[in-house]
């Protein structure tokens, strides 16, 4: 293909007076470019009126039925989550009055539970350091880069697991104009 | 400024009052855009069942979603941005094809017409139908509808330059294969 000019043909800024003549000029003696060309124009045309189909006839009463349909599950989504969210918070509640628990102590446990974590991934990491020190200088690269790998490799399968769940796709802002 | 189209107001008119939860305003809507949504749904999911089913999830979430609709914007494009998203989504949970139902019937032209519009709509389709699925709804979205490339950018969930440099690509390709078809349908002629 002969560059600029296949690049011009293709182009959706508009060209300047200059380039609009080279362009005129270069197409009345290359056969090539005047293929690209015509093609372009013809495909362009043909997808300006692409044709429409139509769904069976009938649609608009099948939407009505479907949006309906949609309406009461959606009615039924709210009554249910309402539901367990109070009948959870009725258990802890429970629980909490069985045990003679307050929510402080809730609140309290699960900083606890969140501090234990980073305490044991932190002597995870130490042990591992301790033992890297003990074996010889390539073991222990090794053994450091193969945890950083599996780690890693772990982390994104699980965010590929996550992205593969079926998700309902997020709608477009629109927050601007053409 | 160029004045605004009956239609168009006739539009905006009903988007206000289906806004403000007015349901036969809305089912105006649907009237007016279904074949135009669903159109776009058949052409990236191939199968007639699918697209209805996607051209009602889509209008439901049009439905659901109206308050984030920005009135400066066009409403067929916000539709049919919903529409490219969604089907886009469908398809890349299967695949399958089906052949393309009819045409939608229009005004009766001549058999010679009718022929020649026909092929013409084959084409159209059959190069389209090659492209990946998100190029097609780019190409659908920037030539059929005249979507500008920040809202195609914003409805497929990629960048302002990625969409300037696959429709780039596109174009080149299509115009390439329109040529060639057309040559192909001279030999075979």
């Amino acid at each position: 293909m002969h560059e600029p000019f296949a690049t011009w043909i293709l182009e959706e800024e508009p060209l300047s007076p200059a380039q609009r003549t080279a362009l005129k000029a270069h197409l009345a003696q290359c056969p090539s470019c005047r293929n690209l060309d015509m093609g372009w124009q013809a495909a362009h045309r043909a997808l300006r009126h692409y044709p429409e189909s139509s769904p069976p006839p009938g649609y608009l009463l099948r939407w009505q039925t479907y949006r309906e349909r949609q309406k009461k599950r959606r009615q039924y989504q709210v009554w249910a989550s309402s539901l367990l969210a109070i009948t959870g918070l009725g258990v802890t509640i429970g629980l909490s009055w069985a045990f003679g628990l307050t929510p402080l102590d809730w609140l309290t446990q699960g900083i606890l539970a969140g501090v234990r974590g980073v305490v044991w991934a932190q002597a995870f990491w130490t042990l591992l350091n301790t033992l890297g020190h003990l074996l010889p200088r390539p073991i222990e690269t090794f053994l450091l880069i193969s945890v950083n790998l599996g780690g890693s490799a772990l982390v994104a399968l699980w965010v590929w697991c996550l992205t593969r769940l079926p998700q309902r796709a997020p709608l477009p802002s629109s927050s601007h104009g053409m | 400024m160029p004045e605004p189209s009956s239609a168009s107001t006739c539009e905006e008119q009903e988007v206000r009052q289906a806004c403000q939860g007015d349901m036969a305003a809305f089912d105006r809507l649907v009237a007016r855009y279904y074949r135009r949504v669903y159109t776009l749904c058949l052409s990236i999911l191939e199968d007639p069942a699918e697209a209805e089913e996607a051209t009602q999830e889509t209008f439901w979430r049009a439905y659901r979603h109206l308050k984030r609709y920005d009135p400066q914007r066009p409403f067929r494009t916000w539709l049919l941005s919903i529409a490219a998203h969604h089907a886009i989504d469908r398809r890349r949970r299967r695949r399958a094809t089906v052949p393309w139902p009819e045409d939608l019937p229009t005004e009766t032209p001549s058999p010679e017409e009718h022929l020649l519009r026909k092929e013409a709509h084959e084409r159209i389709r059959r190069l389209v139908g090659q492209l990946p699925p998100t190029e097609r709804a780019m190409v659908l979205l920037r030539y059929w509808e005249g979507a500008s490339y920040r809202e195609i950018a914003q409805a497929l969930h990629l960048s302002e330059s990625a969409v300037k440099s696959r429709l780039f690509r596109i174009r080149r390709t299509l115009a390439q294969a329109y040529q060639e078809q057309l040559v192909e349908e001279k030999v075979n002629a």
